[in-house]
């Protein structure tokens, strides 16, 4: 019966510690932005509540086997139900018209205070030429009539040069094949 | 053959104030260069003439740009077949010129 009662003690523990790391949100009742869309998914999963029934620990305590074996059984179950989550068996929290609009107008109003408090890179560089230190010197500057010639001049005798290049071949540029 | 042309850029780039100048051809690769200039400015050239001809479409006569930075300068022009750059520098004669 001694036995019986540490194998209880286990499972109670086992249960207490899911409950106290579920107990960790504020309000568990009032479901806000920060509430888990998956609530409690180890709670509701069938192997743990499989587990946690008292017919189980108490109708099978004595056919258990060997300490190590009903660890190792134990830790089987634990990791099962940390992968199972069944969805179904959870409860959905439905929202009436007004709360939902009521959410929409808390949340745009939060979102709202927080972009009032980020600081905009983006607004206080805008501006063209910000770079340049005196770039209104440098937009009035007009075009030099020197450089404007020199390149027209350039140009002219560029073009005329690149028109002129000519291959002066030394031998013959066809080479006639030896067709049969 | 490109004497000819070596000769033309020797002559500009040997005018006052100039440091440099280059010729590139219709897809920007640099035909000749002389002076102080890298090659590799062809195609940066030729591109920015390309963009600042889109300024004014419907115009015939090709643009002459003129990038100013600190006391240097950068001339180009592109007339359709070739695309010149050359580089010019204020010098403390010509600053006390103007």
């Amino acid at each position: 019966m001694d036995y019986v009662h540490s194998v209880w003690n286990y499972f109670a523990s086992i249960c207490n510690c899911w409950q106290c790391t579920e107990d960790t949100g504020a309000q568990p009742n009032e479901p806000n932005e920060r509430t888990h869309l998956l609530v409690d998914p180890v709670n509701h999963s069938p192997a743990l509540r499989r587990s946690n029934s008292d017919g189980l620990s108490n109708d099978y305590a004595h056919s258990l086997p060997k300490k190590d074996d009903q660890n190792a059984l134990s830790r089987l179950v634990q990791n099962t139900a940390i992968n199972m989550i069944n969805v179904g068996a959870m409860d959905c929290h439905s929202l009436e018209h007004q709360e939902y609009k009521d959410r929409i107008r808390v949340y745009s109003q939060r979102l709202h205070q927080q972009w009032n408090n980020v600081q905009h890179p983006s607004v206080s560089m805008k501006g063209l030429l910000k770079d340049v230190p005196s770039h209104q010197f440098y937009l009035s500057k007009p075009l030099s009539v020197e450089d404007t010639a020199q390149m027209k001049l350039f140009t002219e005798k560029a073009l005329d040069s690149v028109s002129h290049i000519r291959i002066d071949h030394k031998e013959a540029v066809v080479v006639p094949f030896r067709i049969p | 053959m490109e004497t000819q042309l070596e000769k033309v850029l020797m002559d500009t780039a040997a005018r006052p104030d100039t440091v440099g100048a280059l010729v590139a051809n219709r897809q920007g690769l640099c035909l000749v260069a002389k002076g102080d200039i890298d090659p590799n400015v062809s195609g940066i050239g030729m591109a920015i003439a390309q963009q600042v001809a889109k300024l004014e479409p419907n115009s015939t006569v090709p643009a002459t740009i003129c990038l100013y930075s600190g006391n240097k300068r950068c001339v180009i022009k592109n007339d359709g077949r070739i695309t010149a750059v050359i580089f010019k520098q204020l010098t403390a004669n010509s600053a006390t010129g103007n």
